[in-house]
């Protein structure tokens, strides 16, 4: 990034999350060490993980966080719901909620996953359009003349709400923002991905602020099963702390369900409508490299040494998965970029408590870090026997970081898919 | 705009027209079409029967890195971006110098096929009474037994980029969705990474399949696709007055785009310049663009302003044009209110009257299309144009090309959700 670029600040933080919706609710969810994590019932129960922690809002309390008559419910999925709610908060936060104007040079990107929702009436459309043949054990027969039967199940809202770029454009018009929009996809670390792409967008004056992070609910059946058989789920969610970063006998995570925004803003921008700046976005680092490669570990180590830069890192906020290989990856990853300034940091890991929401969790997490950052929020320590091979990372869960203006968090996305982000942010005061 | 100026210098397709760029531009300017029967499934009962497929082998590899090349939506874009990296005489990049290269992709429509979802469903459906009866841990497990069921990675992970990544030695991935307009999303957005110093190689285009038994009923019951099933080769007919919808298409297009800097010093031809992109919403509604076409106006606009141009340097507007009514007078005003009288002047054209919507691909394809135009000084014709419509009454090239000079083009590429993005094309001048 240039120095005559403009500077990109942060305004506002918005949140839905299994531990609170909005900054506070948020900071003292985070506070109280809460843990969010509960069985699931009904179909999900059947597969998957068993547990997961739900963001608490009920239907008749959407409208507290957007116009449930501009953006109707038959249009959205549960994604982008989560999506609308955190982008309400996200606005009363950063002091512009929605006033029926509309902004030109505003915009809006949104890190999220493909789940098609409502699998059940999905897989009911496939059956119907579907039979297994007599005298058979295997295999199926489409039978495209069943289509008209087929249909009685479906409607237009179906394919429209399953749209991937319907998230961002809800959040679009709850704004009114006429600026750069687009969903970023393909990875756990579009959420991060997308907060760098906004930077950029301000930075190249495309917009004078942008509303940017991810959202996304992994609560679809297929969707479990598919990160079961991965190895992504925690084995034993029934116990009270089922998800043990960097610990010995750690066996994976469990899922959750949120959203996590940010207004970035231009400096001069924000400064001239009176905002209160929360942080300057200071650094971001993307990285790819296919998983299973030699380079794993140094991919990673990049994407952090390129956004932290110079700085020295008060706090971290890694994936922190409890996943048995991309812990000990990730942990080597950060010893490779950070050395010993490692041993200074603390860390902020929600997952324990909030579960892992995929394209969101990076933001979720940044938004943590940056919270107990500023000292409106305090995190719990790692509660496990630290595994030698993630040794720094675990010990920089029992130590504290400065806190304060001008400290430093260093938040990262690793995906198992093998793209990775970095985002680093100075505190304001 | 004071960084990098940015060149096209390869492009590749797997398309209904062909895969070979500069035959697909021949028969799109002789005006032939493919938009046809759909073939890929019975849908003899279906509300559209129209689709715009790619019907002959593609050659693709099999595998690429740890990525298996198992169907269509893989297969065309792989076959593309290696046509698109030989075109532009560039090989892999390996070890540090992945670091200035980059991958966007949009590839948001293709996994939504019920064709992988059946033997879910037959699963999870093991009896009326138990719906949930099966066990999809089970299936999961048993999936590799299932030739029908290769697809469900692509279900849920898209690794489509990640593969061409590996094809174009790029460290960096990107996927884009803003629906109809992701194509040319993905181009700008490389582009604006190279005019930020971000990167010095980006491939990018798109990729879709939505030839579909769920995306065809879906499109349909949203009232967008044409229901012409009588006469499917007249079904995609852009700004004409008797219009009913578009047609899915399907196929891949990318191109590679560079530094002026980086491209030069390696000695490569260049193709064009991409001199200006523009983004909008238009906040106004999901599946209507604004009747007033302001955010498309906007995004224009911001095109023509990001290139220094003004609107009387465009000589040629590839349009939008997907042939259902809002979409199409809505363009035409917008195409009024951002070059002003000079709208009157500038023919306009649909390519998708002759290969009709290819989604996620279709600004990709179009714009790949703009830069043939460029190059060859022959703008192709809106067909199936007939009967004017007073609400679209600019000059649409209809049903004859038109040999003319051109040194820039505007592609305007509109999306659901009022995602709206527009490329400016230009003549390189050293």
């Amino acid at each position: 990034m240039s120095d005559s670029s403009p500077r990109v600040v942060i305004t506002g933080v918005g949140v839905a999350s299994p531990l609170g919706v909005g900054r506070q609710a948020f900071a003292e969810g985070l506070t109280s060490g809460r843990n969010a994590i509960q069985d699931l019932d009904g179909r999900l129960s059947l597969v998957g993980p068993g547990a997961g922690a739900l963001v608490d809002v009920s239907r008749r309390d959407y409208r507290n966080y957007f116009d449930t008559r501009l953006l109707r419910l038959s249009t959205m999925t549960r994604q982008t719901t989560l999506g609308c709610i955190a982008c309400g908060t996200l606005l009363e936060d950063a002091g512009c909620p929605p006033n029926g104007e509309v902004y030109p040079d505003r915009g809006a990107y949104l890190g999220s996953f493909i789940v098609p929702p409502d699998f059940a009436k999905q897989a009911r459309f496939a059956a119907l359009m579907s039979h297994r043949p007599e005298n058979q054990e295997r295999g199926y027969v489409i039978d495209d003349s069943r289509l008209e039967e087929a249909l009685k199940v479906a409607s237009a809202f179906d394919f429209l709400r399953a749209l991937p770029n319907m998230p961002s454009a809800h959040l679009s018009i709850q704004a009114g923002y006429q600026g750069p929009a687009c969903t970023y996809l393909g990875s756990d670390s579009s959420g991060l991905q997308s907060v760098g792409m906004a930077v950029g967008a301000i930075r190249s004056g495309l917009a004078v602020a942008m509303i940017a992070g991810g959202a996304f609910c992994p609560f679809q059946e297929v969707h479990l099963a598919w990160q079961q058989v991965r190895g992504l789920w925690a084995q034993r969610a029934a116990e009270s702390s089922p998800i043990r970063p960097y610990g010995l006998g750690r066996s994976g995570t469990l899922p959750g369900e949120g959203g996590a925004l940010f207004l970035l803003e231009e400096r001069e921008h924000a400064l001239s409508r009176g905002a209160t700046i929360l942080a300057e976005v200071t650094g971001f680092s993307q990285r790819f490299a296919a998983p299973g490669s030699d380079d794993e570990v140094a991919v990673r180590a990049d994407a952090l040494s390129m956004a932290i830069d110079q700085e020295r890192p008060d706090w971290l906020a890694p994936s922190g998965l409890g996943h048995p290989d991309l812990d000990e990856l990730e942990a080597r990853a950060y010893e490779d970029a950070l050395g010993s300034e490692l041993s200074s940091a603390g860390l902020v890991n929600a997952v324990p408590q909030l579960g892992f929401s995929g394209p969101a969790a990076g933001p979720m997490q940044l938004a943590a870090a940056l919270l107990v950052a500023r000292g409106e929020a305090r995190i719990a320590g790692l509660d496990v026997e630290a595994d030698p091979d993630c040794a720094s990372l675990a010990a920089a869960g029992g130590r504290d970081g400065r806190t304060g203006a001008g400290s430093v968090v260093l938040a990262s996305s690793f995906s198992m898919d093998g793209v990775h982000a970095a985002v680093a942010l100075r505190v304001e005061a | 705009m004071t960084g990098s100026k940015v060149v096209i210098t390869g492009m590749g397709v797997v398309v209904p027209h062909g895969d070979d760029i500069e035959q697909v531009y021949q028969r799109i300017i002789r005006g032939e079409n493919e938009c046809r029967r759909i073939t890929r499934f019975d849908a003899s009962t279906y509300p559209c029967q129209i689709g715009s497929e790619v019907r002959y082998e593609v050659e693709a590899p099999d595998k690429i890195g740890p990525y298996t090349i198992h169907n269509e939506a893989l297969k065309y874009v792989a076959g593309a971006t290696d046509r698109a990296i030989k075109a532009a005489a560039i090989g892999p990049a390996e070890g540090a110098a992945q670091d200035r290269r980059a991958i966007v992709l949009s590839t948001g429509v293709g996994p939504a096929n019920i064709d992988f979802l059946g033997p879910i469903a037959l699963r999870v459906h093991g009896s009326d009474e138990d719906p949930y009866k099966a066990n999809l841990e089970d299936f999961y497990g048993a999936a590799p037994a299932e030739p029908e069921a290769q697809g469900l990675d692509e279900f849920h992970l898209d690794t489509a980029a990640p593969a061409c990544a590996i094809q174009f030695g790029a460290a960096h991935v990107y996927n884009t969705a803003s629906a109809c307009a992701s194509g040319s999303h993905a181009i700008a957005d490389a582009a604006a990474m190279i005019h930020r110093g971000e990167a010095d190689a980006v491939l990018a285009g798109g990729v879709c399949t939505p030839v579909t038994r769920v995306l065809v009923p879906g499109f349909s019951m949203l009232q967008a696709l044409s229901t012409r099933n009588d006469d499917p080769e007249h079904a995609s007919r852009p700004f004409d007055k008797d219009r009913d919808g578009f047609v899915m298409g399907e196929g891949a297009a990318v191109m590679v785009l560079e530094s002026e800097e980086h491209a030069r010093a390696r000695g490569a031809t260049i193709l064009a310049e991409l001199a200006g992109w523009g983004y909008s919403c238009d906040s106004y509604r999901l599946t209507d663009p604004h009747p007033e076409g302001i955010g498309m106006a906007l995004c224009m606009t911001r095109a023509l302003e990001s290139a220094g141009m003004a609107p009387e340097e465009i000589d040629h507007v590839n349009a939008h044009g997907t042939s259902t009514a809002y979409n199409d007078a809505a363009e035409t005003l917008a195409i009024k209110k951002a070059l002003g009288e000079h709208a009157y002047q500038v023919p306009v054209s649909s390519n998708k009257s002759m290969f009709g919507h290819l989604i996620h691909a279709a600004g990709a394809l179009e714009g790949c299309l703009s830069v043939m135009t460029i190059l060859q000084g022959v703008v192709p014709p809106t067909i199936n144009y007939q009967t004017p419509d007073p609400s679209c009454d600019l000059d649409y090239v209809p049903n004859v090309a038109r040999e003319m000079p051109v040194n820039a083009v505007l592609k305007n590429s509109f999306g659901f959700g009022g995602m709206n993005v527009s490329v400016v094309y230009r003549r390189y001048e050293a």
